[in-house]
């Protein structure tokens, strides 16, 4: 599948097995776009569930996900600013939450992501931080709590609690997928301090020396003008 | 009468752009993913939600007993709460009642910029004044995007229109608000100060400092901060510490360090401190005196300053150093990005007239202003969105972007001509 506008990572799964569709580049915009495909029949009156484990690196932004056709609970670092190096060394937990209508699917979930500015490189020339990103659990949670034997997959206990009465059923992974999405962000290099410093200081006290000079020769000017039209 | 049809003309297909523009993004954004809103209008609107559910309180000493909600809830919004409070009816008339508001300020604008040309050139050349501004597609895009700074420019154009008009206590609490929704504007009050004391008149140290320090003068400031002072205490006691925090403290040490126009992004990226530092830095003097914010601060607060009490000496001089003010202002800034120089295009059409410039130069000019952007954006995108490694073009290109734009600054300055006989 040809990878579509901004970089898109794209996994396929239905309820009976995993059918991973990878986009062909690595992701390295700023923005990529996590998009799982579900299809499957059954599961009605459930809801899927989708669990996303995020470093610290990536980050979503809960105002922009609350205008999309799911609900959602957000667990660890969620500051919008800052660059990885000031934030927490912990993942994030997102969970995905929406009715399942067996009838509309393939059923996509687009998760727009966002990537911090990366930890700063030591060596010289253009380097890449790169970034394992899990491919999300998914389960279905189904109201009659006695007809399936799977467990809910690891997730935060504080997002226990509206399972506890439920059928829980995995989405499982083919055996041979890797499911894991990389992505490969741009970082700068502590090489380039020097030279950047340097160079904005002098560009800076360059330009503001120039500009004192040409106020100072409009400040003459405008006066001298004055002055003339006043003895005229 | 011709001249008043045509600026009708200018007036009407203006408000027919901007509501046309306001409802198609109303329908583009309810069809793509890539909204035509911009992000900030999202925060404003999200902060009005907060303000309006008491039950979110505002966390000033007064904030309970007006059963408010605090917009500061809200993360990444670092404005007035009166901002928030202005677009309370995005949520009970109408989502888009915000930029509705923002494009009549830009009309509203576009009025005073076209009565003040009026009391210096013919009517003629205050409806192209007027047109470069309400017709100016950086301006209606970014108004109709539901970006705020019309309601600035509003407070600025009118602080100009009161002093000129010789209105000075108006032009003085004018300054005070604008100062209260964004400091910049208190650089104004130095242009003020001289044109109120006839700076230009005076001869000599002593008489330039009894024409900055005097009853008028002292007038002014007190009627300015005044309005500044009671605007901040009133938001005080309803919303705290957080309005304090978000409207101004964060502005004085914000890290900007994600690319925009200002080459100080790189290195404050570079050197941004890290919450687990590794080892404490011991560097040499001259390494701390570049990175010091003083290193960035100073020439910019001395340009813009300087600028004010170097020409704010005649009223006929204002329009001039306020842009000249503005402009130093933007590109010493150590963040700016493209909403920033809607500050100093507010003034241009005011002060085109008084400037003569042969077409080349002309030209040269607007193409280095327009041709620096284009090169920083044509890199920036390469970095935003294809991820490629350009951090150190990036920089260099922010470099070209303030050298280009002291060299434009200066053309405009060097072309600039006495007003003789003005009306003002």
């Amino acid at each position: 599948m040809e990878c579509v506008g901004e970089e898109r990572l794209r996994t396929r799964r239905d309820a009976a097995h995993v059918l991973p569709d990878i986009c062909d580049h690595n992701p390295r915009s700023f923005h990529p776009v996590f998009e799982t495909t579900f299809v499957g029949d059954g599961f009605v009156n459930c809801t899927l569930n989708v669990l996303y484990t995020l470093p610290p690196i990536i980050f979503v932004d809960p105002y922009e996900l609350s205008n999309r056709a799911y609900s959602f609970q957000h667990l660890g670092p969620s500051n919008l600013e800052l660059p990885v190096a000031a934030v927490a060394n912990e993942d994030a937990t997102l969970l995905l939450s929406t009715p399942w209508v067996p009838e509309d699917n393939p059923r996509v979930f687009e998760l727009p992501l966002h990537v911090r500015y990366g930890p700063v490189g030591k060596t010289e020339g253009l380097g890449f931080v790169q970034t394992d990103l899990k491919w999300p659990d998914a389960f279905f949670a189904c109201p009659d709590a006695s007809s399936s034997s799977d467990t809910l997959p690891l997730i935060p206990p504080s997002l226990v609690a509206p399972f506890a009465t439920s059928s829980i059923f995995i989405v499982g992974t083919p055996p041979d997928a890797v499911p894991i999405e990389t992505l490969r962000t741009p970082v700068g290099t502590t090489a380039d301090v020097a030279t950047v410093e340097l160079g904005t200081a002098v560009v800076v006290l360059a330009s503001f020396s120039y500009l004192v000079r040409v106020a100072r020769r409009t400040v003459k000017r405008l006066s001298t003008t004055t002055v003339s039209a006043k003895e005229d | 009468m011709l001249s008043l049809l045509s600026f009708r003309h200018v007036l009407v297909f203006s408000i027919i752009i901007r509501v046309g523009l306001i409802l198609y993004s109303e329908w583009h954004d309810a069809r793509s993913v890539v909204k035509y809103t911009d992000v900030d209008y999202r925060v404003f609107s999200d902060a009005a939600r907060f303000l309006l559910n008491a039950e979110n309180r505002a966390q000033g000493p007064l904030g309970a007993k007006f059963a408010v909600g605090d917009p500061y809830t809200r993360e990444t919004y670092r404005y007035t709460p009166l901002l928030a409070l202005l677009l309370t009816p995005n949520e009970w008339l109408h989502p888009s009642f915000g930029k509705y508001l923002f494009a009549a300020c830009d009309v509203l604008n576009g009025l005073l910029i076209y009565d003040l040309s009026l009391s210096s050139t013919s009517k003629d050349i205050a409806v192209l004044c007027s047109a470069l501004h309400l017709l100016n597609p950086l301006v209606f895009a970014i108004s109709t995007r539901g970006s705020s700074e019309s309601v600035l420019s509003l407070f600025v154009l009118f602080t100009l229109y009161a002093a000129l008009k010789g209105h000075w206590d108006i032009a003085a609490v004018a300054l005070g608000l604008s100062t209260h929704w964004k400091i910049y504007p208190v650089i104004y009050g130095v242009a003020c100060l001289g044109v109120i004391g006839h700076a230009g008149s005076a001869r000599g140290w002593k008489a330039y400092w009894r024409a900055l320090v005097n009853p008028q003068t002292v007038r002014f400031t007190a009627l300015s901060a005044s309005t500044f002072l009671c605007l901040s205490a009133a938001c005080y006691s309803i919303w705290g510490y957080p309005f304090l925090y978000e409207s101004y403290l964060y502005h004085l040490h914000r890290l900007d360090h994600r690319h925009n126009f200002s080459p100080y992004f790189y290195l404050i990226y570079l050197t941004y401190p890290a919450l687990e530092p590794s080892a404490p830095l011991d560097l040499p003097l001259w390494n701390r005196l570049l990175r010091s914010p003083l290193t960035s601060f100073v020439p910019q607060m001395t340009l813009a300053i300087g600028a004010g009490f170097a020409f704010g000496r005649r009223k006929e001089y204002l329009v001039f150093t306020l842009f000249v003010q503005t402009v130093v202002f933007v590109v010493f800034n150590k963040v700016c990005t493209s909403q920033y120089f809607l500050w100093y295009l507010l003034l241009l059409p005011l002060l085109l007239p008084r400037l003569s410039m042969t077409r080349w130069k002309i030209a040269l000019s607007v193409g280095v202003w327009v041709g620096t952007q284009a090169l920083w954006l044509s890199e920036a995108y390469k970095l935003e969105f294809l991820g490629e490694n350009v951090f150190f073009g990036l920089w260099i290109r922010g470099l070209l972007y303030v050298v280009g734009n002291c060299w434009v600054l200066a053309q405009v300055m060097d072309a600039y001509v006495v007003p003789s006989k003005a009306k003002i």
